[in-house]
């Protein structure tokens, strides 16, 4: 996985519940608790663990260091912290130094689809491309506009 | 009533409500004799069966919609229209899809007659403390459910309300999203700096009444009375999944089913 592909509230919601059971719990308790299918939970966990806030252990997940650091901060230091920590995966140094490039620093929708099939080889760009947005937006990353379909960076 | 809330006047009376709606040519009565305080930064929850009349409750509150008998006072002052002091959150988010983010907020100031530059700083300000940043552009369609509930909750916030009023805004939203929105309400209500003071919120999820509130008042079968009210003295933050919680949420549930 390059980048998170559930919505971000689920990702802090299951990060909050986790710090509830003191940081630790097991896979199939934590979604019998929340009456979630592990099917369900799986991308969410696989999410966290990628960002470096989760860790996975026969069973078990719990809260790495950076993961509570994550949390203790207020809504907008956590966009922060994400803005920081997208920053570190290739998915997105890539596209900002191709946003970079361009004469007005700006993207159209199409043009990220097309660059993250060629460039990232993702096989379903344009799913990619929304989650793309939605990540770059939350980390304060990107700015979409789709009225005037144009992508830059913050 | 408890002796604890007695002993502070209340900033909204809610004084023998009644409320009949015709059916069919049939008068149907959904709320009888609903009466109870709200205190100065309280936290207070409704829960019922479904079909009780605690939306509606809600509504009256709010001033959207006249009882057939009784009264709400609000600072000594009956409401007779939609109260300015309140705003109210939806289940259904109930957002303009052709607004932006940042319009839909708004429009909860436009009403009010204030000056475009004032309404957009005051929307960024409460943009920023939902968690929106960044999505200002957006428009609701390119929003999760949690992403549309913060929009709802920024537009009612945006009037800096006395009482946030919530009917249901969790149920229908995925679980783990409304785990962690309930999380952001707390920290919102909590924060004495901004609104809201009070909030009054309607659900059928007696877990997260009991998590969320100060009291928790249930309302019987249609039509809704007022069955027992509890206080709920557990310390702040709480333990969702604490034992002491689960012991309130069986006596509550006991009573609705």
């Amino acid at each position: 996985m390059s980048i998170p592909k559930v919505h971000y509230s689920r990702l802090i919601g299951l990060l909050e519940a986790l710090e509830d059971f003191g940081g630790k719990v097991d896979i199939a308790k934590i979604a019998d608790d929340l009456n979630l299918e592990l099917d369900d939970l799986l991308p969410v966990i696989e999410a966290a663990e990628l960002l470096g806030f989760l860790r996975t252990e026969s069973g078990d997940i719990s809260l790495t260091n950076e993961g509570l650091e994550f949390l203790s901060n207020g809504t907008r230091g956590r966009k922060k912290h994400l803005g920081k920590k997208l920053l570190t995966l290739d998915h997105f140094k890539k596209l900002i130094e191709f946003i970079n490039q361009k004469e007005d620093k700006s993207i159209t929708k199409e043009e990220l689809s097309n660059f993250l099939a060629e460039e990232l080889h993702e096989i379903d760009s344009k799913a990619v491309s929304e989650w793309t947005i939605e990540w770059g937006r939350h980390g304060l990353l990107l700015r979409y506009n789709s009225k005037e379909d144009k992508i830059k960076l913050l | 009533m408890s002796i604890k809330t007695q002993m502070v006047t209340p900033i909204l009376d809610v004084r023998n409500v009644n409320k009949e709606f015709n059916f069919h040519g049939r008068k149907v009565p959904i709320l009888k004799d609903v009466s109870f305080s709200i205190h100065e930064n309280e936290f207070l929850s409704i829960v019922g069966p479904s079909g009780c009349g605690k939306s509606t409750l809600l509504r009256i509150i709010l001033g959207l919609v006249p009882p057939d008998k009784g009264e709400i006072i609000y600072k000594g002052e009956r409401i007779q229209s939609v109260s300015p002091h309140m705003s109210m959150v939806f289940q259904s988010f109930a957002l303009l899809p052709w607004l932006t983010v940042i319009e839909n907020v708004e429009l909860g100031l436009e009403a009010q007659g204030i000056p475009k530059e004032q309404r957009q700083k005051r929307a960024l300000k409460i943009i920023q403390e939902v968690g929106l940043e960044g999505f200002e552009d957006a428009y609701p369609r390119e929003l999760s459910g949690g992403m549309k509930q913060r929009v709802g909750l920024a537009r009612a916030l945006v009037t800096d309300p006395e009482i946030l009023l919530m009917d249901e805004p969790f149920s229908s939203l995925d679980p783990l999203i409304a785990e962690g929105l309930r999380e952001e309400i707390l920290k919102l209500w909590s924060d004495k700096s901004t609104s809201p003071e009070i909030v009054i919120m309607v659900t059928h999820n007696v877990e997260e009444a009991v998590y969320l509130s100060d009291r928790v008042i249930v309302l019987s079968h249609r039509p809704g009375t007022v069955l027992s009210e509890f206080d709920i003295d557990l310390k702040r933050p709480r333990n969702k999944r604490g034992q002491e919680l689960y012991e309130l949420v069986d006596k509550i549930t006991s009573l609705i089913a």
